[in-house]
């Protein structure tokens, strides 16, 4: 072989060799996200029917800075959040011997989203609402809280066993991406 | 039997093919995907569609054939903790045209995880990805973040 010849194999090994080198390139991007306070919800107080009477049913409104049922809830300020009460139909005797009926009326639930009220001085918010609903914009204060509070009433019967009664009352709270 | 003179013109040939199919494939992010605040316990999506889809742009040689590679990431993180982020079939969109158009792009509905192969246009690539993070119910709070590599590679066809 002459030595153009070998010279420009050689040349065309080198060229090719560079093309190859530039065939593939590549470039980075990132994923981002900022994920918001997590959501709590906490029983601060219970709802507290106090003594009863068998046959005198008895109420308690949601404005009972002592008894009322007080939920405690922490998250992103301002966030959109929904509110849902799984509700006792009746509370119950720890030995399970007896049950007394509760009940719920339309209006006996108010929502405090600036986050700083008590019972008697929610004024924001959702006042006196149906503890069976979810109303739609409900937020955390922006303070990052908010409260619900909730009252109710006992219908004992006439010949209703003595004791303590219980029954559980569930808030549950989610973001709604608002 | 090749004579000399022929042997030349066509090494001559071979170097200028070579040199001809050696122009760079260069690709460049544009944008980071981003998710944007994340409510613990509530997914998001970002439409390949969106602005805040990730874009990526290549250049090149006109009518030039490359593959597409994305790598993809599990999770995004942050110290301590991690989030799941998904990508589907359909979350990758690519147009050739002069003018990219992210609203109605050339190719439309690619899947990430699969090696695309395409033609540059005029104005070589634009390439646009969404996808969906997937927070827990108590997900730590804070900055999450993952890399995202695509790979350009010209195929000579």
């Amino acid at each position: 072989m002459s030595p153009r010849i070998t010279l420009l194999l050689v040349a065309v090994l080198l060229v090719t060799s560079v093309a190859d080198s530039t065939a593939q390139d590549f470039d980075d991007r990132s994923a981002t996200a900022r994920v918001m306070t997590v959501l709590s919800v906490t029983a601060t107080q219970d709802l507290n029917f106090g003594k009863i009477f068998g046959g005198v049913p008895k109420v308690m409104g949601n404005d009972d800075d002592d008894s009322s049922a007080v939920f405690s809830i922490t998250g992103e300020a301002s966030a959109g959040i929904s509110v849902q009460l799984t509700l006792p139909e009746y509370l119950s005797l720890a030995d399970g011997s007896a049950n007394m009926t509760i009940v719920f009326n339309n209006s006996c639930c108010s929502i405090d989203t600036i986050g700083t009220a008590t019972p008697s001085t929610v004024v924001g918010g959702f006042v006196d609402i149906d503890p069976r609903t979810s109303p739609s914009g409900v937020i955390v204060g922006s303070g990052g809280a908010a409260n619900l509070f909730l009252g109710g009433k006992v219908l004992p019967s006439a010949n209703q066993k003595a004791g303590a009664y219980s029954g559980d009352i569930v808030l549950s709270v989610s973001y709604n991406g608002t | 039997m090749i004579r000399k003179r022929e042997l030349f013109k066509l090494t001559a040939l071979i170097v200028l093919a070579a040199v001809t199919s050696g122009v760079a494939q260069t690709v460049t992010g544009i944008s980071d995907l981003e998710f944007g605040d994340i409510f613990p316990g509530v997914p998001n999506t970002v439409s390949k569609r969106a602005s805040s889809a990730a874009e990526f742009t290549v250049t090149g040689t006109a009518g030039a054939e490359v593959t597409l590679d994305f790598l993809l990431p599990t999770y995004v993180y942050t110290t301590g903790a991690n989030m799941p982020v998904l990508f589907s079939a359909t979350d990758c969109a690519i147009d050739s045209s002069l003018v990219p158009d992210q609203s109605s792009p050339s190719a439309d509905n690619l899947n990430p995880y699969e090696t695309i192969t395409y033609r540059l246009g005029a104005g070589g690539l634009s390439v646009w990805l969404g996808g969906r993070v997937i927070p827990g119910l108590v997900q730590k709070s804070g900055n999450y973040t993952a890399t995202i590599r695509l790979t350009v590679t010209y195929t000579g066809n």
